[in-house]
């Protein structure tokens, strides 16, 4: 069996980029032992994204991996690439560059004129349908009850019987305390409400991978603590996340590994402890201290 | 007393026909439309190019003279059609332009346009989020148009939608022209025969206002339906 670490360069001399930001090994025994990563597939892996908008290169080769129960966090001032980064992850942004593994599937892409592309969408489709995104602006279906958001995908993407996907939403809408919400609609519901919302819905997927793209940003402050609180419960009880936000302190509390990006290029990363409370580089320093 | 001398059972057997041909049209406008609006708004220049033209062509010429032009422009080129398969291959085929086809299609090809123009607003009112967000929930896009699309955009089409029914159904009144025996045209033989033109054409104008009354209240209750979810937030609470 080869330590970790070594394993580690592997990977990195293979695809070429010296970003990876692979939770260190050490501090995460599970993952220093082959065979049970060989045994469990990798909910979701990330090789040298590189994107680019025109002119700019927005990510410039990153890589992360989420193993199971994961909760990495991606910080970074605006720009930094990081939101772009999630929104690759479920391929609402095409990488130019790079792979993507979900669960031991790897995504295709073909090159055409216009560019990159996946190759085959009934694939991404599936892959999306493991990979729950929430949403800054939570993105509701605003025509929809909550119990209907929630049972929606479940009951048209993934075909369950409708009447156990009511049930199943019920269970979760009481779990996020919003059960006596269920009907009614977004609009009639404060961003707090609508957010804990997103979360039940992306939860009915049962998951792999929960995406959290900033999810408490648009936020009024007082609405906040709930919607961390949801989350921080679903951290506990195991569920991978990978999430983007601004609350450092949330970050450190639930975090197993935080990345923190600048302009495209992973600066610094590893657990909380190193990167929030000892932070290497004077960028990250400043990005981390109070800013009044 | 209304006395309609016995043209009472033609002009109800008339206004059944200019519903029908209503009906009918309005389907293939919304059908038209829907296709002109994703035509006008893709990408790919041709596409675009012929929604384009299609939509300036059939908005810049009178209804009437595209009706004309259709009925007897058609039945012009089918007999050429099949002339032409006469002397090639020996089939001897006659095919008379059908005058409730013809207006079907005319009507539906006129009305399709302005529907386009009415669906385009209606797509690109429907916020982005809401479509990346079935996106991101592994919806096929044809899934995603119809769940999510399709009623968010109803509502800002709507209005735009039973506006041009309202003309579509007057409309219709065009095809007795070439033709088709509808109520108008029943009323027209009436007045001619017995020289009593507000005996026949009171009853036909009271036939338009009360299908014009039955459709408003059938759109109220449309809009109603796609506004669910977008009323006042009079129940906001927290």
């Amino acid at each position: 069996m080869s330590p970790a670490p070594s394993n580690d360069a592997a990977i990195d001399s293979k695809t070429g980029h010296q970003t990876s930001c692979r939770f260190p090994p050490a501090s995460q025994p599970t993952h220093s032992v082959d065979n049970i990563m060989a045994t469990t597939p990798i909910p979701l892996e990330a090789q040298g994204i590189k994107k680019r908008f025109g002119d700019v290169e927005v990510l410039k080769g990153i890589s992360l991996q989420a193993h199971k129960g994961d909760v990495i966090t991606l910080i970074g001032a605006s720009g930094s690439g990081k939101s772009t980064f999630l929104r690759c992850m479920n391929l609402l942004e095409q990488p130019d560059e790079g792979e993507l593994i979900v669960h031991n599937e790897t995504i295709n892409f073909r090159t055409t004129k216009k560019g990159r592309e996946p190759a085959d969408w009934k694939q991404v489709e599936r892959i999306r349908a493991k990979l729950s995104m929430v949403f800054q602006n939570f993105n509701l279906w605003s025509h929809m009850t909550l119990l209907e958001n929630v049972i929606e995908a479940p009951v048209y993407v993934l075909k369950k019987p409708k009447k156990q996907a009511i049930d199943e939403a019920r269970a979760l809408l009481d779990r996020v305390g919003l059960l006596d919400r269920a009907d009614y609609f977004p609009t009639q519901m404060s961003g707090g409400q609508q957010q804990r919302g997103a979360i039940a819905r992306a939860l009915a997927m049962d998951p792999e991978v929960m995406l959290f793209d900033e999810p408490t940003s648009a936020l009024d402050p007082e609405l906040v603590g709930d919607v961390l609180k949801v989350m921080r419960d679903l951290a506990d009880e195991g569920r991978t996340m990978i999430l983007v936000t601004h609350e450092i302190a949330f970050a450190r509390d639930v975090s197993s590994q935080v990345i923190y990006l600048h302009q495209g290029v992973v600066e610094e990363t590893g657990v909380p402890a190193d990167v929030l409370d000892n932070p290497r580089s004077e960028r990250l320093r400043q990005f981390l201290a109070p800013k009044h | 007393m209304i006395d309609l001398q016995g043209y009472g059972p033609r002009l109800l057997e008339g206004a059944l026909v200019t519903v029908e041909l209503a009906v009918l049209s309005l389907i293939l406008a919304v059908i038209l439309g829907l296709l002109t609006a994703s035509a006008k708004l893709s990408r790919n220049r041709l596409i675009h190019g012929i929604g384009t033209l299609y939509t300036t062509l059939v908005r810049g010429v009178p209804d009437l003279v595209l009706m004309m032009l259709l009925f007897y422009g058609g039945q012009i080129g089918i007999n050429m059609l099949t002339d032409q398969l006469y002397d090639a291959f020996d089939i001897d085929i006659f095919i008379n332009v059908n005058a409730f086809v013809a207006g079907v299609i005319t009507i539906g090809l006129i009305f399709g346009a302005y529907m386009g123009e009415t669906f385009r607003g209606a797509f690109q009112a429907v916020e982005e989020g809401q479509m990346e967000a079935a996106r991101a929930y592994g919806m096929s896009p044809l899934l995603a148009f119809r769940r999510v699309r399709f009623p968010l955009m109803m509502r800002h089409a709507l209005p735009g939608i039973g506006n041009n029914w309202m003309v579509l159904l007057k409309t219709t009144a065009l095809v007795s022209i070439i033709g088709l025996t509808d109520m108008v045209r029943v009323a027209a033989e009436a007045t001619k025969a017995t020289h009593e033109p507000f005996m026949f054409m009171i009853p036909v104008a009271l036939i338009y206002l009360l299908i014009a009354t039955l459709s408003e209240w059938g759109f109220a209750r449309l809009t109603k339906r796609y506004n669910t979810g977008f009323g006042e937030s009079s129940e906001w609470n927290n």
